[in-house]
């Protein structure tokens, strides 16, 4: 079998937001997602450039939605977490909570 | 509800630079978390950052040998501008028409030698691969070259009849801002206006 590609950061941080947006995973409410629980203000481009690499894996997929008048009569474009993407996601949080584990400068909150 | 407009100039340099069909979906993403309340600097900010990255991305995906071409391209539109500009500014009315004459004949020659030698081959290898979107005819590639070769008689004409390099040096650059904004409208033109050929299938008549 081939091995599951591995997650950038940034890519990570996506996959979550798609993930907890659930149906509704469009370019906004994927951004306003990251915004709201990282805290800090994401680039819509970069947001786009890593929905580009993880379709390209075959970590999502995508089907076109509805114009509205406040997007100036565009489509939406709607991202799913494939079921690839889902087993990336929890191999990955394995592998992080592993590393985690064991660490003394990480245990009681402090650094 | 009144909708707020963006700011216009920031939504034209996005239209310009990210013209593809993907491209609708992050324009209309931008203009809808835009209209949630967030700001002109905010809007110029996310803009200019998507341009800037997709012009370096575009430009580090454009090779050397590429960008070599695209400047001899340039180069060439230039002269054929200067040259015409040369002949339609001067009062010998014989560089006219041995100019356009001899550039004539240059420019078909060119075209029908270059059909006959690489051209079929190279459209043979890429039918198979993808039969729609080429096809062996005149693009934007020949106008320059056959062009600017074909203009070359203009030139020698113009040292015949005695106008000398001089004069055509200072209509060159006279006339070389007007030239890369022709270039501009051509390429434009020829994004906007690509004509695609649809390979034949006879058994679907």
């Amino acid at each position: 079998m081939a091995p599951l590609p591995a997650l950038s950061n940034f890519e990570l941080i996506v996959m979550l937001a798609i993930i907890r947006v659930g149906d509704d995973s469009y370019g906004v409410s994927i951004s306003n997602e990251i915004e709201e629980t990282t805290g800090s203000e994401v680039l819509l481009g970069s947001v786009y450039d890593a929905l580009a690499r993880l379709e390209s894996k075959g970590l999502i997929s995508s089907v076109i939605g509805e114009a509205t008048p406040e997007r100036g009569g565009r489509a939406k474009r709607h991202f799913h977490a494939t079921p690839k993407g889902i087993r990336v996601v929890r191999d990955t949080q394995q592998s992080l909570v592993k590393l985690w584990k064991g660490i003394p400068q990480l245990k009681g909150g402090e650094a | 509800m009144r909708i707020q407009s963006a700011p216009a100039i920031a939504t034209w340099l996005l239209e310009l630079f990210c013209s593809g069909a993907e491209d609708e979906f992050l324009i209309g993403d931008l203009l809808e978390k835009y209209r949630q309340g967030h700001g002109r600097f905010w809007y110029w900010r996310q803009v200019t950052a998507i341009v800037f990255w997709r012009l370096y991305r575009n430009a580090r995906r454009l090779s050397l040998s590429a960008a070599a071409t695209q400047i001899r391209h340039v180069f060439s539109l230039l002269l054929v501008i200067a040259a015409v500009s040369a002949v339609l500014l001067s009062d010998i009315w014989m560089i006219l028409v041995f100019g356009i004459f001899g550039g004539v004949i240059a420019g078909v020659l060119i075209f029908l030698l270059g059909n006959r030698g690489n051209e079929p081959r190279k459209y043979r290898a890429q039918t198979a691969v993808d039969p729609v979107s080429y096809h062996p005819g005149i693009s934007i590639h020949h106008i320059p070259v056959e062009g600017a070769v074909g203009l070359l008689f203009v030139f020698g004409t113009v040292f015949i009849f005695g106008v000398g390099v001089p004069a055509i040096r200072e209509i060159f650059f006279l006339i070389a801002p007007l030239a890369v904004l022709a270039l501009g409208i051509l390429v434009y033109w020829h994004k906007h206006h690509s004509v695609k050929i649809e390979a034949l299938d006879l058994h679907k008549l």
